[in-house]
């Protein structure tokens, strides 16, 4: 069974898929049809996406036989001699540094594996930087994405490297084999409705795999798989379902009603002919809809001054009235009165719109026998 | 008589910013612009509803990490402080602008808002809001609702279901306590639902739950009402949906009501136009600019040049609105009513914040369609869920799908290349939790003192609200710095446990530091 890649991500991804009926683990080697099912270039305005890009142009098979070249290095895949290959690849491509990095390792392995050694850390903290207890976790995204994430210690990898025939070792790759498992009820490796592969980076530590498959019942194993085809599980996951999607065609009949009824309540009218046409229809509106941006309007959102994106230029202006009297006497502009400093000192800003302005200042002593009245005027206009 | 029903649903919610450890904390002003927007203009329209004798109901969701600021004593006196120094601005303000009459009675309005405002929060509310939200339930006008304790996304915390109920426990449990009642309703964080998770909220004798348009719509088996009714989930807890038409004409930015041009503008504000030297003592400690919340001008249209705002059009604008949005849930009722052999429910729920505080005239325009749905109309009548359920008790079951309210309508605003690095980390101390107090468990006073320090920090990193901002891209290193800090918290506490030997001077601090639910045990924790 062939699947098909609808969405893809936004970034760079070469994912090699391999889909069989039923999964294939352990098994004598049979020639399997390999599919790319999705290579997709996004173009990239930065630099170091540019870069990654034509990194994840080349293969792993062809970094790998370069850094060979040059370093007498031997692909056999554990995880240390992985990290070998990456730390030499990333000598040889340069990736400058920058964190937007870590997406684009998401969906490219060649990319991961050059960015790896020579990428910053996001951030400096003491959380565990690794767990290794070889668990591999499963996570919905939405009805067509999942998200992984594993942990894989050294000692578990030798373990199962050890079982693997010694002419079998090289090109051994890593990859995590997704189920699907709908009214399977128990799984045990081999009774699962359909598989596929996805080609991994191990020390990535994380995937995110398009099952496109809304509605599905999903297992995933990661594991390293030979040339012969054998694959060798290291984890396996926790199972998920993914959401459905789509108006349900089952009907409660306590709570049935007729189709052009239902769809009248939906607000579908006029889509099609046929229920099925409608039904489809709605689904893509319903797809649009959910996928259109609508503003969350919580408070730690949004937040920050909008970026104009055109040139501008803003001038106000104020005037600045300030002046001094005794310390105990009373200041008023425009009969509102004005606090004095202790040394007897007042500052008073105004903003200043187009037009003629007067502002009436009067001063008067503590005993009020004495009282001074000054007027400065301002007229503003734009020339 | 009403042919059909609207339910107002608005959600309130914060995720839990308190620093004691700091003088002055920019990130606390999200609950005093909050407070001051969006909670305390709404006890003010509850106030005068009530005072006018209008027949009304309406639903309110206060997040139990809201709730536990709001009634925190350092946080309503730095409330209080806060209000003082925008009462300061406004008096500056108003003598700037005395020569400029279009500001200078915006200015005076500011004044007059933050005045009335501090004179209600410390005379009339006694600085206890939760006291005063709880008087309008009690009088039957609103209903209250929880939330998940500190609004973490519950789909992507099952992997460990203990932690995904200890959310919904320690919810139920804090509603408990500041309302003296049981829930009847909850908002799912996010509206993020999953099939399974209405196990835990019938634990909690929750009745009713809300979710997006579609988990409704692509629910199993078809539900014949659509959007319309309520539903009942296999373990009878009461299901509602977002009706999106009603949603979209409030919530989008572009197409809603609250980008009209004679509402004011949210993103000119005198904290990043006043000259610096005036305004430094009101923005940021650090000399940053930032929004004050004095704002003068309108929306005016898509131009740089923006015009005055003047609050009497605005006023009159939000009235016009909110009869067109009567209208039209009335046209909407008529259509629905003769197909469904029961009277039609539109479920509007909305971030409560965007009332006031993102659209400055929401809360006047909540007020006026309130007051004309009482009075101008006999088609619609205003309910909550809980009331729906009464008058129809006898539901469809269906199985609602998978889905949020967060943009695509599934988890990845909470799930991708900007967060996913917390999910391993969170996943880990979700079962490290589980463990710890199997082996620590009940061992005398001091271990079970760490262990609910610990469900706290756990549940502050869980909280939906970082990876929200982490993938916003704004505040996202104050986002990354909370997730980490509470797992290292968390870390470091069992730490102790595992050794045996305690710093009670590095326990007290972490306590007082994240001192909400104080009222938890590590109980909400096991199965």
């Amino acid at each position: 069974m062939r699947k098909k890649t609808s969405r893809s991500p936004k970034k760079t991804r070469t994912v090699n898929k391999k889909v069989t009926k039923k999964s294939t683990i352990a098994k004598p080697a049979k020639k399997k049809i390999v599919k790319k099912v999705a290579k997709k270039k996004v173009t990239k305005k930065k630099t170091v996406k540019k870069t990654i890009q034509r990194v994840a142009k080349k293969t792993t098979k062809k970094l790998i036989k370069k850094v060979t070249e040059r370093t007498g290095l031997r692909n056999s895949f554990s995880s240390r001699t992985a990290k070998d290959v990456a730390a030499t690849v990333a000598s040889i491509v340069s990736i400058p540094k920058n964190k937007e990095y870590s997406e684009e390792m998401k969906f490219s392995p060649e990319a991961a594996v050059a960015a790896s050694e020579v990428a910053p850390q996001k951030m400096q903290y003491n959380l565990p930087l690794k767990y290794a207890d070889d668990r591999i976790v499963l996570l919905v995204r939405d009805p067509w994405w999942m998200f992984t994430y594993w942990d894989i210690s050294p000692n578990r990898i030798d373990g199962v490297l050890a079982t693997i025939d010694s002419d079998e070792r090289n090109n051994l790759k890593w990859i995590v084999r997704a189920y699907e498992l709908s009214g399977v009820k128990k799984f045990n490796g081999r009774n699962a409705n359909l598989s596929f592969d996805t080609e991994i980076y191990l020390d990535g530590g994380s995937w995110y795999i398009n099952t496109n498959q809304p509605g599905g019942l999903w297992c995933i194993e990661i594991g390293l798989i030979s040339d012969l085809g054998n694959f060798y599980p290291v984890a396996r996951s926790n199972i998920v379902g993914s959401p459905r999607f789509g108006i349900s065609s089952n009907i409660d009949e306590h709570w049935a009603s007729e189709d052009d009824d239902h769809f009248k309540i939906l607000g579908i009218y006029d889509l099609g002919r046929s229920s099925m046409e409608r039904k489809r229809k709605f689904e893509e509106i319903v797809k649009k809809t959910v996928s259109s941006p609508l503003a969350s309007w919580g408070m730690s959102s949004p937040g920050g001054i909008k970026k104009e994106d055109k040139f501008f230029l803003e001038v106000w202006t104020e005037v600045i009235l300030h002046g001094r009297t005794m310390a105990d006497a009373k200041v008023n502009v425009d009969g509102k009165e004005v606090t004095l400093r202790d040394d007897g000192t007042f500052t008073q800003r105004y903003a200043l719109v187009e037009g003629d302005f007067e502002y009436k200042v009067v001063g008067v002593s503590k005993n009020k026998k004495h009282k001074i009245k000054k007027t400065p005027a301002v007229k503003r206009y734009n020339k | 008589m009403e042919k059909g029903y609207l339910s107002l649903v608005l959600h309130a919610h914060l995720p839990f910013v308190r620093h004691p450890e700091f003088e002055d904390f920019l990130e606390e002003r999200w609950l005093f612009e909050a407070l001051s927007e969006t909670y305390m203009p709404l006890l003010e329209m509850l106030e005068g509803l009530t005072a006018d004798g209008v027949d009304f109901c309406f639903t309110l969701n206060l997040s139990p990490s809201l709730c536990s600021m709001l009634d925190d004593g350092l946080l309503k006196d730095r409330y209080l402080r806060h209000l003082n120094n925008m009462i300061t601005l406004c008096e500056g303000e108003i003598d700037r602008h005395r020569f400029d009459p279009s500001f200078h009675r915006v200015a005076l309005m500011y004044y007059h808002r933050f005045t009335r405002t501090r004179d209600k929060f410390v005379n009339n509310y006694d600085r206890n809001l939760i006291a005063e939200f709880k008087k309008y339930q009690d009088r039957g006008v609103l209903e209250i609702i929880t939330c998940g304790a500190t609004h973490g996304f519950l789909p992507l915390l099952r992997v460990n279901k203990e932690a995904a109920r200890a959310q919904i426990r320690v919810g139920a449990n804090s509603y408990r306590k500041f309302f003296g009642t049981n829930p009847k309703g909850i908002w799912l964080p996010e509206c993020g639902y999953y099939e399974g998770v209405d196990k835990f909220l019938k634990e909690e004798g929750i009745k009713y739950f809300l979710t997006e348009t579609h988990g409704i719509v692509f629910a199993d088996p078809r539900p014949k009402f659509g959007v319309y009714s309520g539903y009942y989930t296999k373990n009878k807890v009461g299901v509602f949906a977002r009706d999106s038409e009603s949603s979209k004409s409030v919530w989008s930015a572009e197409e809603g009501y609250p980008g009209d041009y004679n509402y004011r503008e949210y993103y000119r504000d005198v904290g990043f136009d006043a000259d610096y030297d005036y305004i430094k003592p009101y923005i940021s400690p650090c000399g940053t600019r930032i929004f004050t919340g004095i704002k003068y001008y309108r929306i005016t249209g898509p131009t740089l040049e923006k015009q005055p705002y003047n609050p009497e059009i605005a006023a009159k604008t939000a009235a016009d609105h909110a009869g067109n949005f009567m209208f039209n849930r009335q046209k909407q009722i008529e259509h629905l009513s003769p197909m469904l052999d029961r009277k039609p429910i539109i479920v509007c729920p909305y971030d409560a914040e965007l009332y006031g505080h993102w659209w400055f005239e929401g809360v006047q325009w909540l007020n006026f369609l309130i007051r004309k749905i009482c009075y101008d109309q006999n088609t619609i009548k205003l309910t909550t869920p809980s009331r729906y359920l009464q008058i129809y008790p006898k539901n469809q079951v269906v199985t609602p799908a998978a889905s949020s309210w967060g943009y695509k309508g599934y988890y990845e605003v909470w799930l991708n290349g900007s967060n996913d690095w917390i999910y391993p980390h969170l996943h880990r101390a979700q079962d490290m939790m589980g463990e710890a107090i199997k082996e620590h468990g009940s061992g005398g006073d001091v271990k079970d003192r760490v262990l609910n320090q610990m469900v706290r920090e756990l549940l502050l990193a869980q909280s939906s609200d970082w990876a929200f901002i982490m993938k916003t891209g704004t505040f996202t290193e104050y986002a990354s710095k909370r997730t980490i800090t509470h797992l290292e918290r968390f870390h470091l506490l069992k730490s102790y446990l595992d050794r045996g030997s305690y710093d009670f001077e590095v326990i007290e601090d972490i306590e007082e530091k994240d001192n909400l639910f104080p009222e938890i045990t590590y109980s909400v924790y096991c199965p």
